[in-house]
């Protein structure tokens, strides 16, 4: 990937909005790329509105923040809400699809991800881990080992299985809805 | 003592830091060895940064009970021979401006980071400004100079923090990193060196420490406890530092080379990036993160057939005059957008001659984007 990309993760304060963004950003410059990231958050730590922006380029990037995202993550309602029209043209539209109604009908990237997480690992909170593992297994940008590194580097020890297993099920996912 | 090369003491390589983060592995990397400050949004990570990794590397944190307390303790720490810093924003720069003041006068190296947010006062805390521009100038009373550079990226977080104390310990006066909310909280790649230039002060035993014989000298700098006669007073001294409150010529003579210290070396201390600027007709002028969008805005405009340059103010005091005026000669026009109500747009006025000069603002705590600078450069057309 050489050409300037914009990603969009967004949902609500507790979700793991922004370590979700950290995550990919790290992996993006492990792996040679530029990369330029910037959080919005209300004041509260949970419940608010939060949300992760993310620029990759092959080269320096100029603007670093996001315009018109071409992949936009919404893992709330009022995320959907509030930034599916901005995405630009041809762009993705992923959503919890036990947490959002979409809108428009060609938004088609749906999962239940957050019951998924709390069905499938017994733990909500690698909801976002997941989401990480849909965004690489959609676009292709990311490179697997190297997030599966990052990610161990950055969370607990203890929990380093769970999300690595968490990531490989995103993948998966991500990978048979850009077959389908 | 000239620079010398030293090994980066931090992790170098490509890496993806925040900002903040970026500029207290800058000062650590310059030679830092004392902080003490008190939090305050958007600039605390720098104080968390510090209290974690300055005292494993040798140095001393403190967290003061204020700013006033905050900038002391950073000027103390300067005379004892350790490079000192302290990092804030808007409502903490304003409790060290009385300080400030005092480390100009006694010619003590200390860098400060300003990490702006949206003013004046409390303003809002967490939301973006470039409303410091002019108090770190003139916020305290009297003549003096300090020098302020403006950081557009992770990168320069960094690299202008390293610059920040070279110069404040070459030319013994308080330097600043004029950053805003929008850089210090980016993540961003960097690519850090493996080695780096660092000056470190000079010091020549038994010579007076306030004073030489050039109008524009910069003194030698001894420390407490290195078997000096050592006497700081914030009022006007002799070259040994004793008080002269009584003769004109002491203070006329002090007060003046305070200022031709850094005056007379302006093009040795200030640095600039032109783009597109060989056939532009209009200029943007820009610095810090408002750059960014005007390079992202120059460069469409120039797919668009504009002939549209940019000139990005990396140190902002001294201000560059000379290069507003050698610029302004090929141009027709500049635009300056800045997140404040014009501090820059006046000073490149002046400078401007008969080019005209738009100014673009923006006060309501976010930052400015390229569109708003295209539209302003068609309606200058």
């Amino acid at each position: 990937m050489t050409e300037r990309k914009e990603i969009r993760l967004a949902g609500l304060g507790g979700q793991g909005v922004v370590l979700a963004g950290v995550l990919l950003g790290e992996a993006a410059v492990e792996q040679g790329l530029y990369a330029a990231g910037s959080n919005s958050y209300g004041a509260q730590a949970r419940g608010g509105g939060a949300r992760a922006d993310l620029v990759l380029e092959g080269q320096e990037i100029d603007y670093p923040h996001v315009q018109q995202p071409d992949l936009l993550v919404a893992m709330s309602q009022g995320a959907y809400d509030t930034y599916a029209s901005g995405v630009a043209q041809g762009g993705k539209v992923l959503f919890d699809s036990g947490m959002v109604e979409p809108k428009a009908p060609h938004d088609r990237y749906g999962a239940k991800v957050t019951a998924m997480a709390l069905e499938e690992f017994k733990n909500r909170q690698v909801a976002n881990v997941v989401w990480v593992g849909l965004v690489a297994g959609v676009t292709g940008w990311f490179q697997t080992e190297v997030l599966e590194r990052t990610l161990v580097r950055l969370v607990p020890e203890r929990f380093a299985e769970l999300n690595k297993a968490a990531l490989a099920k995103g993948l998966e996912m991500g990978r048979a809805w850009e077959v389908a | 003592m000239p620079l010398t090369t030293v090994t980066n003491p931090v992790k170098a390589g490509s890496r993806y830091l925040s900002g903040n983060d970026a500029a207290a592995e800058g000062a650590i990397a310059a030679g830092c060895r004392y902080y003490g400050g008190y939090p305050i949004t958007p600039s605390s990570e720098i104080m968390e940064y510090m209290s974690r990794e300055l005292v494993p590397r040798g140095g001393a944190f403190m967290q003061m009970e204020d700013e006033i307390a905050s900038i002391s303790s950073v000027v103390g720490a300067s005379w004892s021979g350790a490079k000192a810093m302290t990092a804030t924003s808007g409502p903490g720069l304003s409790l060290m401006q009385e300080c400030l003041g005092y480390a100009a006068f006694t010619e003590t190296p200390v860098v400060l980071v300003d990490v702006q947010r949206a003013g004046p006062c409390t303003g809002q805390a967490t939301k973006v400004g470039a409303g410091d521009i002019m108090a770190v100038k003139w916020g305290s009373h009297g003549d003096y100079q300090v020098v302020a550079l403006s950081p557009w990226s992770v990168q320069e977080m960094f690299s202008l923090t390293v610059e920040a104390f070279n110069l404040a310990e070459r030319l013994r006066v308080p330097a600043f990193l004029l950053a805003e909310e929008a850089t210090g909280h980016l993540r961003e790649r960097v690519d850090l060196p493996e080695t780096l230039e660092i000056y470190d002060r000079d010091y020549v035993p038994k010579q007076p420490p306030f004073g030489c014989d050039e109008a524009d000298g910069i003194p030698s700098m001894p420390g407490f406890g290195m078997g000096e006669n050592l006497l700081v007073t914030g009022s006007t001294h002799d070259q040994w530092g004793f008080r002269k409150t009584e003769g004109p010529a002491f203070h006329d003579s002090l007060v003046r080379r305070l200022s031709q210290k850094v005056l007379s070396r302006k093009a040795e201390i200030c640095r600039h990036e032109g783009y597109y600027l060989d056939d532009a007709e209009l200029v943007v002028v820009a610095y810090g993160f408002t750059a960014r969008a005007a390079l992202r805005a120059v460069r469409q405009a120039r797919q668009e057939g504009l002939a549209v340059g940019l000139l990005r103010l990396i140190t902002i005091w001294p201000f560059d005059d000379e290069l507003i005026t050698r610029v302004a000669q090929g141009a027709k026009g500049f635009l300056v957008p800045e997140m404040n109500l014009g501090q820059v747009d006046g000073l490149v006025r002046s400078a401007a001659g008969d080019t005209s000069v738009k100014s673009l603002t923006q006060v309501n705590g976010s930052t400015i984007s390229p569109a708003s600078i295209m539209t302003a450069l068609k309606e200058m057309r």
